[in-house]
């Protein structure tokens, strides 16, 4: 009969102990996963984090945010970095999975640069002009007041969080032209662009290495604004987003801190050093 | 000596240039082969980047339920046959619930979809659950407000119990009531939906007109034919804003009752080949009927964090009406649903359950009140292990002595895969 109940105990402490496992001591790590844009930001983030709490892992891998948010749909990601608000159809998976509406914390904010090549004679581009090449209907640098030479297009895979941004905000919803030439991460278009004197690319301003940025005008009018810390923060450049979190819900735990770090003065410094702009 | 030397300098000089040239132009030409080679490899590059970008238009997803049920009724015979029947009533089994493959293909870009989605049930044989085609409309470029309409067979658009799938919903079977009164869930027709959604605003709407069949699907070989001239119709919206839902839905249609011939039946008892008296039964003619079904129902849900576990969920729907098997049939259900999940390997839930098909005052002892327990391990992103413990109560007619609640609760075990 003791033997019974001790059994019977050990069976019931097994199965506290491996709901409590996942729940307590699991959280000693923290994961994150999604935008390539981000992915830098995040690791800076971790690296310097780590440093100060060393008991903790904090874990960062891209692969888009859409991925990420995916990730964060099944339970296998704690954090999804985002360049794209969530899509509803996104939102509704999440809460039919874990009763959640998700929970949007804002942490950088993001200029989206236009990059031309060096060598480009063009320095200014309107908001409409880009739309133009962008969905195919200018194919030629001299329609735009540059020189007489095809446009060659690069832009994100649809993954990416900076792909459905520029869609929606600069393409104004309307498809990419078929000629746009995919690429996987906002290095490998500062990459392509950096080589092709006829390339036009876009992406976050932290990346432009051997390229350089259009100045972009919101119409014929206004004057052609780069992207830089003034221009983002007081909204005169007229791409920029917000680069945010999500979570399942409201942050608890190791999550909480980890968050209250990147919000911090510290966290928010490092923003600024790897190129983006703090939310405050 | 001199002269040697600079003449064997000079030549060297001169053959080291040539070399050098031979050298360069030998490299310039490795250099602009290995770029043709670069370039040729684009192609066929292209082409397959184009072929996957085809093969993206096409998606597959699915999910199958495995159960075990323990009924309470495979102790007790047939006699305690369940009123409900979504409850096994017939015994302890392992069995396919539901096996579920679903086809979809969204061209680019995207302004319609196509959908065929198989079922492969306790039967074993496959039948098609929904065939349908989806036009999109954006009406503003970010697409913030659009509309679809669809045809074929698909999801009734009532109550929200209908599109919620199976394969997220915490018990094994929908509400009596929503059982009742869909049989199949589905039905063929069209269906118009504009919505409104917003990213960066806090609330969106849907507003739903259909015109249906109104005989579900899998009620009979003719389900797929309705005697009535005019189809039935759906009306329902549904706002959200943050995290609570409210949706309202009506439904207005007929159902046809088939004449009944005048006939009379012989049946020789004592075998003398001649027609006695009380040896004929009469059945006297009936004209068909049409009469009126109307179904109404409101439904609420709202989300919410319990921190440090994981999120909540409270969930209800309320459905009243007529017209469901007989002309003077008044009808009245409801369920309230509690869903709370636990980190994200657990979760639990609780529903409350009414069922009264005839709610009239003066009937008594065909309603069922039904409380489900479920506990919810995910084994996986793609995996749900649940145990459910189903308990129907019966409503006693004090009419009929010794009438006592029935022995049919079913403990359930249930593994649940989605891909």
């Amino acid at each position: 009969m003791k033997r019974r109940v001790l059994y019977t105990f050990l069976v019931v402490a097994l199965g506290l102990f491996s709901i409590f496992s996942g729940a307590v001591l699991g959280r000693k790590s923290v994961t994150l996963k999604g935008s390539d844009t981000m992915v830098i930001l995040g690791q800076r983030w971790a690296e310097d984090y780590m440093k100060a709490y060393p008991d903790m892992i904090v874990q960062v891998t891209g692969g888009g945010s859409g991925t990420g948010i995916a990730a964060l749909i099944n339970g296998t990601t704690d954090i999804a970095q985002a360049s794209r608000p969530m899509k509803q159809s996104e939102k509704d998976k999440l809460r039919d999975r874990f009763n959640t509406m998700g929970n949007e914390i804002p942490v950088a904010k993001d200029g989206l640069a236009v990059y031309l090549n060096e060598a480009n004679s063009l320095a200014e581009l309107t908001l409409a002009q880009i739309k133009d090449i962008y969905t195919g209907k200018k194919t030629n640098w001299k329609e735009v007041g540059g020189p007489d030479a095809k446009i060659i297009l690069y832009g994100r895979e649809n993954n990416s969080g900076t792909y459905v941004f520029f869609k929606d905000n600069v393409l104004k919803g309307e498809d990419y032209a078929p000629a746009t030439q995919t690429l996987p991460g906002t290095a490998a278009v500062v990459n392509a662009v950096s080589k092709d004197k006829n390339g036009i690319g876009y992406g976050g301003a932290a990346y432009a290495k051997g390229v350089k940025f259009a100045a972009v005008k919101k119409d014929e009018k206004t004057p052609g604004i780069k992207p830089n810390p003034e221009t983002v923060a007081d909204g005169s450049y007229p791409i920029w987003r917000h680069l945010n979190w999500y979570t399942r819900k409201k942050p608890s735990g190791d999550v909480k801190k980890f968050v209250d770090y990147v919000l911090s003065k510290e966290g928010q410094g490092i923003v600024t050093k790897v190129g983006y702009f703090p939310v405050n | 000596m001199i002269r040697k030397l600079t003449v064997i300098l000079v030549l060297s000089a001169v053959f080291g240039y040539r070399m050098a040239i031979a050298a360069e132009d030998t490299l310039s030409q490795r250099f602009e082969d290995l770029e043709r080679k670069v370039e040729a490899m684009q192609e066929p590059f292209l082409t397959m980047q184009g072929d996957v970008e085809n093969l993206k238009k096409l998606k597959l997803s699915g999910y199958m339920q495995v159960r075990f049920d323990y009924a309470d009724s495979a102790k007790s015979g047939l006699d305690n046959e369940a009123k409900n029947s979504s409850i096994s009533a017939f015994g302890n089994n392992f069995y396919i619930r539901r096996a579920r493959f679903k086809v979809t293909y969204e061209p680019s870009p995207l302004n319609s979809k196509y959908v065929f989605y198989f079922n492969f049930g306790r039967s074993g044989f496959p039948t098609i659950l929904e065939a349908y085609a989806q036009l999109y409309k954006k009406f503003l470029p970010d697409g913030s407000i659009g509309a679809d309409l669809t045809f074929g067979q698909f999801n009734v658009p009532f109550g929200y119990e209908i599109e919620y799938s199976s394969s997220k919903r915490d018990f094994g079977e929908r509400s009596q009531a929503e059982n009742a009164l869909f049989p199949g869930e589905r039905d063929r027709g069209v269906n118009l939906n504009f919505g409104f959604s917003q990213p960066t605003l806090p609330f969106d709407w849907k507003i739903n007109f259909a015109l249906l069949q109104g005989k579900g699907i899998g009620t009979g070989s003719s389900d797929w034919q309705d005697f009535t001239k005019a189809k039935d119709m759906i009306g329902r919206t549904r706002f959200n804003y943050k995290n609570y839902y409210l949706g309202f839905s009506y439904y207005y249609g007929q159902t046809y009752v088939e004449p009944v011939p005048f006939s009379s039946v012989w049946t020789d008892t004592n075998q003398d080949l001649v027609v006695d008296s009380g040896e004929v039964t009469y059945t006297q003619a009936k004209n068909s009927d049409l009469f009126d079904k109307v179904r109404s129902g409101v439904d609420a849900q709202l989300y919410f964090d319990l921190l440090p576990f994981g999120g909540t969920a409270l969930r209800g729907e309320y459905y009243q009406g007529f017209g469901v098997g007989s002309k003077d049939s008044r009808f009245q259900g409801y369920y309230a649903w509690f869903s709370q999940q636990i980190t994200t390997k657990f979760g639990l839930a609780y529903r409350f359950d009414r069922w009264d098909p005839n709610a009239r005052e003066n009937a008594k002892g065909d309603r069922v009140d039904q409380h489900d327990f479920v506990f919810h391990y995910y084994w996986d992103s793609n995996t749900r292990i649940s145990f459910e413990y189903v308990m129907p109560k019966d409503e006693l007619d004090p009419a009929l002595a010794g009438d006592k609640d029935r022995k049919d609760n079913v403990f359930r075990v249930q593994t649940l895969f989605v891909f």
